[in-house]
């Protein structure tokens, strides 16, 4: 339905995401104690209740019109909150759609169906006066979301825009790693932020990465090919073009008058620069896929750094290696949220079957991209907890043995 | 179902609180109607 709605996405791989999405958000919070008291530590005579927050403002994306409202109601009433959901002007009837499932269920058990609603005509103006008016505010959405929703005053939950770079080292399985980029990159058509918008390939490997690639579907834009895509992608050379976002290979192919085999699934170009004087380095949404070669590991880091500090930077990283040391140095260095080992990207770094990362589909991206959580959002993030205290027995530790070490080393002077 | 802000949270408002203490089964049981009706088989492929 949204995808007749907005010309977004692929509706077979739409309709296999509400399912994972609504399933992995249910066995992730099946044993989640929500209610009541939650914990208790007898020797520190603490008790901890969970309490739920009110109203929840949900604004929820064109490119994520169903499965966003599927993870946060169930997110939300099993924190025992309300929430009301603002969808976006392109696919409010699909948002609105989904609300009237999840009413159904409610009233089937005899719920009070107004703990989840939606707007049926949405407005800029709405939405402002809906985040000025709930409790508490998640904005699945970009950079400019972020600022309008925080602007609003009320405690929110928000997310950043993606720009996955995977990198393939020499010891990763070629046509396995191929396959598995593929998978993520042409979910959906790219709609998802969690699609890897570029691959980094070691020297050695780099021709046959290449030619893996194109076995998967891949096609390698030559320079004029290159310049005909990026006029099409940014008609001035700043923003994109709002109308391949989503769309087929094929479709962006035939538009910008590509000649490509029917069999194409995403196109490939070279990275030549980072920054602004090279879109190709930042997010696409769209099966537009940019190829990166490196030599040195630690230079890639540094690269990465960079290419993040464009577009990205708090959202998630992916690597196909079976080197740890190089995973580990990956995590350390990057500021992302997450960081996706030898798997398809999309389908691992939001929650899925072969990871144990929190299913969801609002990706917070810390203080890095102006969010206030950089893990994946779920239940926990929709409880108050109110702490019992009952007296413990008096203990007053000695400074002295707190800075132990430091006055071993440097003398008490 | 109306869309006036003001009347949309009054009665979001009221839901919430009709639910604000119930138990964990309750809870629980909420969750899985919706979670079920979200899985059916014939939602999201019309």
């Amino acid at each position: 339905m949204a995808v007749d709605e907005s010309g977004i996405g692929n509706a077979e791989d739409k309709v296999n995401k509400i399912k994972n999405k609504t399933l992995g958000t249910l066995y992730d919070m099946r044993n989640a104690k929500t209610c009541g008291m939650i914990e208790e530590n007898k020797a520190l005579g603490i008790r901890k209740f969970a309490k739920p927050i009110g109203v929840i403002a949900n604004v929820v994306p064109c490119t994520n019109p169903e499965s966003t409202i599927c993870c946060l109601a169930l997110s939300t009433l099993k924190t025992r909150n309300a929430q009301i959901v603002s969808p976006h002007p392109r696919t409010q009837k699909t948002s609105y759609e989904t609300v009237q499932h999840v009413r159904k269920a409610l009233e089937k058990i005899g719920a009070p169906v107004d703990l989840v609603q939606c707007i049926k005509q949405t407005s800029h103006a709405k939405t402002s006066e809906l985040m000025a008016n709930c409790d508490y505010a998640v904005a699945t959405g970009g950079a400019a979301l972020v600022k309008v929703v925080y602007a609003a005053g009320k405690p929110a939950q928000t997310v950043g825009a993606g720009n996955v770079v995977s990198i393939v080292d020499e010891t990763a399985d070629l046509p396995t790693a191929a396959h598995k980029i593929r998978l993520s990159k042409v979910a959906n058509n790219s709609a998802s932020c969690s699609s890897e918008n570029a691959v980094a390939l070691y020297e050695s490997i780099y021709d046959d990465m290449i030619e893996a690639l194109k076995a998967e579907g891949g096609y390698l834009c030559d320079t004029e090919e290159r310049e005909k895509l990026r006029q099409y992608m940014w008609p001035d050379g700043v923003h994109l073009n709002r109308e391949i976002v989503a769309r087929p290979a094929t479709w962006i192919a035939q538009n910008v008058g590509l000649t490509v085999p029917d069999d194409t699934r995403f196109l490939m170009v070279v990275g030549e620069k980072v920054g602004p004087e090279d879109r190709f380095s930042g997010e696409k949404i769209s099966p537009v896929l940019t190829v990166w070669k490196w030599t040195d590991f630690d230079e890639m880091l540094d690269r990465l750094e960079q290419i993040l500090k464009f577009s990205g930077e708090g959202h998630s990283a992916s690597i196909h290696t079976e080197n740890d040391e190089r995973r580990v140095k990956l995590a350390l260095r990057a500021n992302v949220g997450r960081i996706v080992c030898n798997m398809p990207h999309a389908h691992a770094n939001s929650g899925g079957w072969t990871t144990g990362l929190p299913t969801t589909d609002t990706l917070g991206c810390g203080s890095w991209a102006g969010n206030i959580f950089s893990g994946n959002v779920n239940w926990e993030n929709f409880l108050n907890y109110t702490l019992l205290s009952i007296p413990k027995e008096e203990y007053i530790p000695e400074v002295g043995d707190l800075c132990g070490e430091y006055l071993a080393k440097w003398g008490r002077d | 179902m109306e869309d006036t802000i003001q009347e949309m949270y009054a009665r979001a408002r009221k839901a919430f609180r009709e639910v604000e203490y119930w138990p964990q089964e309750k809870v629980d049981e909420m969750v899985q109607a919706v979670a079920w009706e979200l899985m059916r088989d014939d939602y999201g492929s019309r």
